[in-house]
């Protein structure tokens, strides 16, 4: 098996397009919007138009532009967010889980508060203490959320190293004399690898939900345009009591599609990961002319279709 | 040499429980497949015991996973068939009834497996749940499978199973970690037979078990197929083990099957020159002591496939002929044994140790001390 093979299946393409779709948005948005989104110099409530391409609002700023532009600070938080997020979770879950004792029981109470206090009434509660510098800053506000994403994926990681840390292999490092720091690291976290790709995806949709929340309740600086920001001010201006819906839908929308694009990757991720399900990495056309399922069935090994698969190797021996 | 038939040596056709035919199995997909078993025919007749050696990585275990469809992925079965016979439980009684195991459905190889083909694993302790008490396993499968039995039949079933095994009636209360090695493995074995299977795949049942159990598992399951008269493959790196007790034995040699022969006459009169040194390499049953020899080298890569024949560069008789052309396994004589080898081919002088025949008093396998 000489090169990595990415995952083919179509679900997992279109996860993966619609991600890379904002992630460009993020880096280039800023760029490709045409007016400045907080200038009001333009008419109220325009409907979409091809000089306003989602229209305008009630004080009559280019949503199109806000949109642009808002998708930076909505990622950079989501990002920030989910890898501190994650980052926490394995230091707290791969520690409890194989420490195990008092530190697991101290780490677990940790975890166990965080994921009992509801977060957001908790995010709301920190926001407020922030000064005004701190919640127009991206980074303290995607550390702030942080703070009530890590549980989760600390519990699931927890219960994944207890399942390992017996394992032959990781005794038989243990007796080699590894230090416990080593064998967390290198002997343990690489067989979480799969489960914390898919606590790094869902943390990220967490995030971006738990800003949102928090710009459209208006704790975060109504300065800063994101797609919560926008919510807010849509909501400020009875735009959907007005069916105003090319201002709070366009934002809407980019959520929930960056949201599905995330979900879809996840299915991709246990694929690519295991070395076992790598096989199928084939094209769909060369699989289904041999014959062949897409995934594995344990007890049922198929059977190629008479000549298809490796015509050309067979003839070799 | 005589035309190539599918039967097993010298048997009539009638009467096969297992037909593999011009079997070949892939791991990998596309230009990164690797073949693993290549073209191999073999078949097992009712009551019989067919043993299959080879060292490790020669496709035997591959080959008997991808037969009963159990192979896991990557492995692909590339050509061949496979047919099972076995007597028909909703026919008359001497009703046969033959799937094809390669174009079988799902739901098919369900039914099929355990109740007529069960499979007993290498380790017997990832085999058994470990939180579940010995009865509750045997009680489960009859359960599944035999919906008409009683909670007590099937208390006594498991018993008699228990009891057939050796082991005391006590045991079903047992945690698999409270067994010995050798206990757990009788207890797979005991499963295999739980609903009287027509053929029984042991998959290296004891290698992982001291020489002494290992005779006692070994006699007792020639005990229990002489009273049942289920048919078995038996597939294990041990030679002189499988002469105890197969009826056939077919070698494999990176992924082919190089000789394949009854028992005793392998045994006696190898003629294949891998067979030779298999059997030089492992002490004899009876007899003087004498110095084992290894076969020198290693297989091949099976990424890499040489020319010619698969074991040319290990072979202390190879001719010029073995590195361009692959020989086909063919009948060798009368008896119908046979052997992949070009040594034995019209016009080549057969080296002696390969020659032998049965009533020689020099062995075989101190004949090899005078090859070149």
């Amino acid at each position: 098996m000489s090169a990595v093979r990415l995952p083919r299946s179509p679900k997992v393409l279109v996860g993966a397009g619609l991600v890379a779709f904002f992630a460009i948005m993020t880096v280039v948005g800023p760029l490709l919007a045409p007016y400045n989104p907080s200038a009001t110099n333009f008419d109220a409530n325009l409907r979409p138009s091809a000089t306003h391409l989602l229209g305008t609002t009630a004080l009559g700023q280019d949503i199109f532009s806000q949109l642009m532009v808002g998708a930076r600070a909505t990622m950079i938080v989501a990002i920030v967010a989910g890898v501190v997020a994650t980052f926490f979770s394995i230091a707290v879950g791969v520690a409890a889980g194989y420490l195990g004792g008092r530190a697991d029981d101290g780490l677990s109470l940790t975890a166990n508060v965080f994921l009992a206090i509801p977060g957001l009434p908790l995010l709301i509660v920190i926001d407020s203490y922030l000064p005004a510098g701190g919640r127009s800053n991206s980074f303290v506000i995607g550390l702030i959320i942080s703070l009530t994403g890590w549980a989760w994926g600390a519990r699931v990681l927890r219960a994944q190293t207890m399942s390992l840390r017996n394992r032959d292999f990781v005794e038989a490092a243990r007796i080699i004399g590894e230090s416990r720091f080593r064998i967390m690291i290198f002997e343990i976290a690489p067989n979480l690898l799969p489960v914390l790709a898919s606590s790094l995806l869902f943390t990220i949709l967490y995030s971006i939900g738990a800003y949102v929340t928090l710009a459209y309740v208006g704790l975060t600086s109504t300065a800063v345009w994101n797609w919560g920001t926008m919510l807010y001010w849509a909501q400020a201006n009875n735009a959907e009591l007005a069916n105003q819906w090319w201002w709070f839908v366009p934002p809407g929308v980019c959520i929930a599609l960056f949201g599905t694009g995330l979900a879809l990757m996840n299915f991709g991720i246990d694929e690519f990961i295991n070395p076992r399900l790598r096989a199928a990495g084939i094209s769909g056309r060369v699989r289904r002319a041999s014959g062949l399922p897409r995934r594995p069935r344990l007890g049922f090994t198929p059977v190629a279709r008479p000549g298809s698969v490796r015509a050309s190797k067979a003839g070799a021996r | 040499m005589t035309e190539m038939t599918m039967s097993e040596p010298g048997s009539a056709q009638n009467d096969l429980v297992l037909e593999i035919e011009n079997f070949s199995v892939d791991y990998g997909w596309g230009d990164a497949a690797v073949r693993a078993v290549n073209n191999v025919s073999l078949s097992v007749r009712r009551s019989r015991v067919l043993g299959v050696a080879g060292e490790s990585g020669s496709g035997k275990s591959t080959l008997v996973y991808a037969v009963t469809r159990l192979l896991r992925a990557p492995g692909i079965i590339a050509e061949g068939s496979a047919r099972l016979t076995f007597d028909d439980p909703d026919g008359g009684t001497g009703a046969r009834r033959t799937v094809d195991l390669m174009a079988a459905s799902a739901s098919e190889l369900r039914a099929i497996r355990w109740s007529q083909v069960s499979i007993v694993l290498q380790s017997a302790l990832n085999a058994l749940n470990p939180v579940l008490r010995i009865g509750r396993m045997f009680d489960q499968v009859l359960k599944a499978h035999r919906a008409d039995m009683t909670k007590v039949q099937r208390r006594q079933r498991a018993a008699e199973l228990l009891e057939l095994v050796g082991l005391g009636e006590d045991r079903l209360a047992r945690f698999p970690h409270e067994l010995s090695g050798g206990q757990r493995q009788r207890i797979m074995i005991a499963l295999a037979l739980a609903l009287d299977p027509q053929l029984v795949i042991m998959d290296e049942p004891t290698t992982a078990l001291d020489v002494v159990t290992q005779h006692e598992i070994i006699n007792e399951l020639a005990k229990l197929r002489a009273r049942f008269g289920f048919s078995m493959i038996f597939i294990t790196h041990d030679l002189s083990l499988l002469v105890e007790l197969a009826d056939d034995i077919a070698v494999m040699y990176a992924g082919n099957v190089v000789e394949w022969a009854p028992a005793g006459d392998l045994y006696a009169t190898p003629r294949h020159p891998y067979t030779l040194g298999l059997l030089n390499s492992s002490p004899p049953l009876t007899g003087e002591r004498r110095e084992l020899v290894g076969i020198a080298g290693s297989p091949p890569d099976p990424s890499q496939p040489v020319g010619g024949c698969s074991f040319h560069e290990r072979c202390d008789f190879v001719l010029e002929r073995c590195h361009r052309e692959v020989p086909a396994l063919r009948v060798l004589d009368e008896s119908g044994r046979k052997v992949a080898c070009w040594l034995h081919e019209d016009g080549v002088s057969v080296p002696t140790p390969l020659r032998r025949r049965a009533g020689d008093d020099v062995p075989a396998t101190m004949a090899a001390e005078v090859a070149p």
